[in-house]
C-alpha cells in the first residue's frame, strides 16, 4: 500500500516522461501547422528578429562589435546573435512555462500528473528551438574558420541558463494562477530586462557611471548579462569566462531553480482546486 | 481477495469558499476590493468542509458503489481518493494504478484529436507509448467513434466524450478504476456495454468504485456500499441494507417537509394543497421498495380549506434522470372525486408496475375541474423504488405487456 498522495519526489517526474514527450510533440507538431513554410518559420523568425536588430542597432546606430576570436573579422549581427540565442531560450521557457501551466492546469482537476510536467515539457521544446538556432550559428563561424574547443562548453552554458529559467518559469507560472497580473507585469518586466541585458549592445558601450549609479556595474550583476555574454565569449571570442565565473553562474543558477521548484512544489500541493 | 485496494482513513476534506479569494495583486496587497456600492469590504473567506472524517476500506477485486444526495461529498471522495486532491486531514492508501473517469471528458484536451487525447490520457496514467500503439485501434471501436477520432474533442458531443473517456480509461489496465456518475450520459445501448466491460474487468480482479443515481443497478452489482451525507459516512456495508437506510431518509425527509417547507404560493394561500403522498402494496402495507410486475397504490393525501367541487388530480412517473414515463390524470380517466372539503384522500391504483427495477420519483399535482388552475404540485419529493435483478437479455426502462407471434 502506498498513500495516494505521496506524491512530489523529485524523481516523479521521470516517471512521466511519456507525458512529457507526447507534450513536446504536440507543441512542436502544432507550432506552424497550415503554414505554407512549416518548419522553415523556426528558421526564419530567429533571422528577421536578427535582422531588424542588426539594422538598427549595427548600422543605423552603429555599434560596435569587438574582433572576433580568431582576429580576423568583426561581425555585429553575429555579435548580437550569439546573446540572442541565450535571450530566446530565456524568454520562451518564461513564458512556456506560464501559458502551459494555465493551458493543461484544467486537467489536473481531472487526472493526477506533476504539475510541473507541463514546464519541463515547454522547457525542452525551448531547447530544441535553442539548438536549432545554435546549430546555424555554430555553422557560420565554422564557415567563418572562427572556431574552438570552447564550443563545447556552450551546452552547459544552455543547461545552466535552463535551470535558472526554469527557476523563474516555475515561480512565475504558480503565481500567475493566482493573480494574472503576473502574466502582464512580466511582459513588461521582461521587455526591461531586455534592454538592460547586453544584448542589442556590448556591454563596452554603456558608460561607468550615470545618473550617479554604476550604471555598468550593475548591468554586470544581472545574472542574465553573464550568460549573454559568456555565450559571446565561448561562440565569438573563442575565450573561455573561466572557472570563477562559470561556477557562479552555476551556483546562481541551481539556487534559483531550487527556489522556483520548491515554491512551485509547496504552492501546487492544492492547484487542482485553484485552475 | 481479503486484502484492501483502497483504505480511506479518517479523512476530512475542507475548501475555501472563494467568493472572495483576492483576484489581482492590488486586492492581495490591499485586502479590500472595490465593489459596488460598498467600495472598501474586508476580503474573507470561510471554510467548507466537503468530507468530515471518512474512513472506508475497499476490498480487492470488489465493486463498490457510493450513494448520496448532489452535494453530499461524493465527487470530492472520488478526488481524494485519486489523488487529485489532497486531505486535509487523513490519508488514503491505495494498491495499484488508479485509473479515474471523474467527468465528462476526463482530461481531455479540447484542441487535441481523439487520437492525440488518447495517447495523452494514457501517459498521464502512466501507461506505455507501446502498450497503446496495440490498443488504439480497439479503444476507438469501443467508443464507436471511428469516423471522429481524427478530429479536434472540442467538435465531440458529450455523449462522444464520455465514451472516449470511458474507453480510455477501461483500455489502460487500471487495477483500480474511479468512475463517477458520468457513464449516465451515454445512450442505453452504450451504458450496457460499460456495465458488461466494468463486469468483465471485476472478474478479471479490477476494483471499481462506482458513484451512481441509479440505485437499482447499485444494488445488482455492487458488493460494499457506502452513503455519504453532507460529507459525513452515513452507512456502510451490504448494499440492500445501505439503500434501504439512504431510502429512509429520503422518505423521512420529504414528509418531514409537509407543512414546514415554505412554498412560493404559500402567501397567497391556496385552498386546496397536497399534503403527504404514499405507496401502499395489494395487501394494504408500505414495503420499502416492489417488484416489478406488483400492483401498486398511490395514495394521494389532501386538505382542503374550502370546498371544491371536482378537482383534477394527476400524478407523474419520471426515472431518475427525469425522463418523464407517465402521468395519469383523475378527469381523463373519468373519475370525478366530488366536493373535497377539509381532509381526505384519493388513490391511483396501478394493476402492474411496468417500470423495471431502479428508483423513480413521483410527482404529484392538483387542479381545478377544468384542469385550468394549478392548486398545487410537488415535484422530486416521492421515491418509489422497484427492485428486482435487472435480466441482462431485456432492455429499456418498462416491462411491456404483449406477445409475439409469427407469419409468413
Amino acid at each position: 500500500m502506498r498513500a495516494v498522495t505521496d506524491r512530489g519526489s523529485a524523481l516523479e517526474i521521470w516517471g512521466y516522461r511519456e507525458l512529457i514527450g507526447r507534450l513536446v510533440q504536440r507543441e512542436l507538431g502544432s507550432r506552424y501547422k497550415r503554414s505554407v513554410l512549416g518548419w522553415l518559420w523556426s528558421m526564419l523568425n530567429p533571422a528577421a528578429t536578427l535582422a531588424i536588430y542588426a539594422l538598427v542597432f549595427g548600422v543605423l546606430l552603429k555599434f560596435d562589435p569587438p574582433r572576433a576570436g580568431n582576429g580576423r573579422f568583426d561581425n555585429f549581427a553575429l555579435y548580437l546573435f550569439c546573446a540572442l540565442v541565450m535571450w530566446n531560450a530565456f524568454y520562451g521557457v518564461i513564458t512556456g512555462a506560464m501559458t502551459a501551466l494555465l493551458d493543461l492546469g484544467s486537467l489536473l482537476g481531472k487526472v493526477y500528473f506533476p504539475p510541473e510536467a507541463p514546464a519541463v515539457a515547454a522547457l525542452l521544446t525551448v531547447l530544441f528551438q535553442a539548438a536549432i538556432e545554435a546549430s546555424i550559428l555554430m555553422l557560420i563561424f565554422i564557415c567563418l574558420v572562427n572556431v574552438s574547443w570552447t564550443f563545447l562548453l556552450w551546452p552547459v552554458l544552455l543547461l545552466l541558463l535552463s535551470i535558472f529559467a526554469l527557476g523563474i518559469g516555475l515561480m512565475l507560472s504558480v503565481w500567475n494562477v493566482r493573480y494574472r497580473d503576473v502574466g502582464y507585469l512580466s511582459t513588461i518586466a521582461l521587455q526591461f530586462l531586455f534592454y538592460v541585458t547586453p544584448i542589442v549592445y556590448p556591454l563596452s558601450l554603456i558608460p561607468e557611471r550615470a545618473m550617479g549609479l554604476p550604471v555598468r556595474d550593475i548591468i554586470r550583476l544581472n545574472p542574465l548579462s553573464q550568460f549573454t555574454e559568456a555565450s559571446r565569449e565561448l561562440l565569438y571570442g573563442l575565450d573561455w569566462p573561466g572557472l570563477l565565473r562559470l561556477g557562479l553562474m552555476a551556483l546562481i543558477s541551481l539556487a534559483v531553480g531550487a527556489a522556483g521548484w520548491l515554491m512551485f512544489k509547496a504552492r501546487t500541493r492544492d492547484i487542482a482546486e485553484e485552475l | 481477495m481479503g486484502e484492501n485496494a483502497v483504505v480511506v482513513d479518517g479523512v476530512s476534506k475542507r475548501f475555501q469558499l472563494t467568493l472572495d479569494r483576492p483576484l489581482s495583486l492590488k486586492e492581495a496587497w490591499t485586502g479590500l476590493r472595490p465593489g459596488s456600492g460598498r467600495p472598501f469590504r474586508r476580503l474573507r473567506s470561510e471554510p467548507f468542509w466537503a468530507l468530515r472524517d471518512v474512513s472506508l476500506e475497499v476490498p480487492q477485486g470488489s465493486m463498490y458503489g457510493l450513494v448520496g444526495r448532489n452535494g453530499s461529498g461524493k465527487s470530492t471522495l472520488l478526488r481524494v481518493m485519486a489523488g487529485i486532491y489532497r486531505p486535509t486531514e487523513g490519508r488514503v492508501e491505495a494498491r495499484g494504478r488508479i485509473s479515474a473517469l471523474l467527468e465528462l471528458g476526463a482530461g481531455f484536451h479540447p484542441a487535441l484529436s481523439g487520437r492525440e487525447n488518447i495517447y495523452l490520457n494514457a501517459s498521464v496514467l502512466g501507461v506505455p507509448k507501446s502498450q497503446i500503439d496495440e490498443r488504439v485501434e480497439q479503444i476507438v471501436e469501443f467508443a464507436g467513434l471511428e469516423e471522429f477520432i481524427d478530429s479536434p474533442v472540442k467538435i465531440y458531443s458529450s455523449g462522444m466524450y464520455v465514451r472516449l473517456g470511458f474507453a480510455v480509461a477501461v483500455h489502460v489496465d487500471p487495477e483500480i478504476l474511479i468512475v463517477d456518475e458520468v457513464v449516465a450520459v451515454g445512450d442505453e445501448e452504450f451504458q450496457l456495454r460499460c456495465f458488461s466491460h466494468l463486469e468483465s474487468l471485476r472478474s478479471q480482479g479490477v476494483t471499481i468504485v462506482l458513484v451512481s443515481h441509479d440505485l437499482g443497478l447499485l444494488r445488482a452489482n455492487c458488493d460494499q456500499m457506502a452513503w455519504l451525507n453532507r460529507g459525513l459516512l452515513a452507512a456502510v456495508g451490504d448494499p440492500q441494507e445501505v439503500i434501504n437506510a439512504y431510502l429512509d431518509t429520503i422518505d423521512t425527509e420529504g414528509a418531514a417537509s409537509v407543512g414546514h417547507r415554505p412554498r412560493p404560493d404559500d402567501e397567497e394561500a391556496t385552498p386546496l394543497r397536497i399534503t403527504n403522498l404514499e405507496f401502499f402494496d395489494e395487501a394494504g402495507h408500505q414495503p420499502k421498495s416492489f417488484a416489478s410486475g406488483d400492483s401498486l397504490v398511490v395514495r394521494i393525501h389532501y386538505s382542503a380549506s374550502e370546498p371544491i367541487q371536482d378537482p383534477v388530480f394527476s400524478l407523474g412517473f419520471y426515472d431518475h434522470n427525469n425522463l418523464h414515463l407517465a402521468g395519469p390524470r383523475s378527469h381523463v380517466d373519468g373519475f370525478r372525486p366530488g366536493k373535497v372539503d377539509g381532509e381526505g384522500w384519493v388513490e391511483f391504483r396501478l394493476f402492474r408496475i411496468p417500470f423495471r427495477s431502479g428508483a423513480f420519483h413521483v410527482n404529484a399535482a392538483v387542479q381545478d375541474s377544468d384542469a385550468s388552475f394549478l392548486y398545487d404540485r410537488r415535484a422530486r419529493e416521492f421515491w418509489l423504488q422497484i427492485s428486482g435483478e435487472p435480466d441482462p437479455q431485456a432492455n429499456g426502462l418498462l416491462n411491456l405487456e404483449g406477445d409475439w407471434r409469427s407469419g409468413v
